[in-house]
């Protein structure tokens, strides 16, 4: 092979390598730019905020677990999820009723001794899966 | 010197007389007291255990219930519904022990409480210890819910399944106390066992022994038809 050869072949090589260079660098910066976002715009991340704080779990504000009472009944004070059945039930009593506000509160009589109450909530939102709680009240005459 | 000795012994007897004297006079107060402020001294100790009991209803106004494990002299091991475990400490002089039979309590002695048996315990609470001020004998009840996994007709049982994945069979008996959810008025009704079904969630009461049933006497239910979660 003569020596003209060998040098073009070289240059050949050289130059299909930086064209090749060339054309991968361009076609990623294209890439790049062309590229759509994926990060939630502010206007739907402060909707989903809204919708998070909307949910309200079932909460015993009053009484507190193990009190001991001196009356016949006690004022329960809960929080729960509005538009939601509430089921209360204790050995002396049951009751059932649908929540407006979260914000609920009765009077529940009390039997001598340990009262076991059962509390829960069934929200009509079937997203929100049903919450129960329990808490045991004491009415003891001393 | 001889009248600075003379001097020095006068004082010592002075104060040697000083000491009888008083001496005297302190054990005949003593004496006394003894004999004519027995009363007052006990109005006076009534008064501090009433103010202590006042000052412990005001910091510690709870109590704990369990199982009766363990009764040693005067202490008490109880087992509660979570399984915690709490030592109650019992005074002869201080505490006070009463069975609860519906709604009368009867006074009863420490000598009464047996293993087995369902007390609550009231007084100071510290951590996993109670110096208990009053005991009490009671009936233990349990509240559960869950799903109606089986309804036999033949045997008027139902097993359910609770929502702490137990299973319960609870005998309907003719005292069992049922109600049902009408689900379009949100109010409770009487029912019969021949309108509950499996799939229905069910809330019951029973009553509650230290050791795990085959089945219970159910005495109370409250049945949610599953047609209200379908709606």
């Amino acid at each position: 092979m003569k020596k003209e050869a060998i040098i073009a072949i070289i240059f050949g090589a050289f130059l299909g390598a930086f064209l090749s260079f060339f054309f991968i660098q361009k076609s990623k910066t294209g890439e790049i730019e062309k590229r759509k976002k994926i990060v939630p715009t502010e206007t739907l991340a402060l909707k989903k905020k809204i919708d998070n704080s909307n949910f309200q779990s079932l909460e015993i504000v009053e009484p507190e677990n193990g009190l001991i009472v001196e009356k016949k009944e006690i004022n329960i004070k809960l929080r729960a999820p509005k538009k939601s059945l509430l089921v209360v039930q204790s050995p002396i009593k049951e009751m059932t009723l649908e929540t407006s506000q979260n914000d609920i509160s009765f009077t529940f009589p009390l039997a001598l001794g340990e009262n076991v109450i059962r509390i829960a909530v069934y929200p009509k939102n079937k997203t929100i899966s049903a919450q129960e709680k329990e808490i045991r009240v004491y009415y003891l005459e001393k | 010197m001889n009248k600075f000795s003379l001097c020095f012994k006068k004082i010592l007897l002075f104060l040697f007389l000083c000491l009888l004297i008083f001496t005297n006079n302190t054990l005949a107060q003593t004496a006394t007291i003894s004999a004519s402020q027995k009363k007052q001294i006990d109005e006076f100790k009534e008064k501090i255990a009433t103010k202590v009991a006042q000052l412990q209803k005001k910091t510690n106004n709870k109590a704990i219930a369990g199982f009766v494990e363990e009764i040693s002299g005067n202490k008490l091991r109880i087992k509660t519904a979570d399984n915690d475990s709490f030592e109650i400490n019992v005074d002869s002089l201080i505490t006070k022990y009463y069975q609860i039979k519906g709604s009368q309590m009867l006074e009863i002695n420490f000598s009464e409480l047996k293993k087995n048996q369902y007390i609550i315990a009231s007084g100071l609470i510290d951590n996993n210890k109670v110096t208990a001020n009053f005991i009490y004998l009671d009936e233990p009840f349990l509240v559960m819910s869950g799903k109606v996994t089986e309804v036999n007709k033949t045997e008027y049982y139902l097993k359910v399944l609770t929502n702490e994945k137990e299973v319960y069979l609870l005998d309907i008996e003719t005292t069992t106390r049922q109600l049902i959810l009408n689900i379009k008025t949100i109010n409770l009704e009487k029912t019969g066992f021949s309108k509950i079904k499996e799939g229905d969630t069910i809330y019951f009461v029973i009553k509650n022994s230290k050791e795990k049933k085959e089945r219970y006497s159910a005495e109370k239910i409250l049945i949610i038809p599953q047609e209200y979660f379908i709606q």
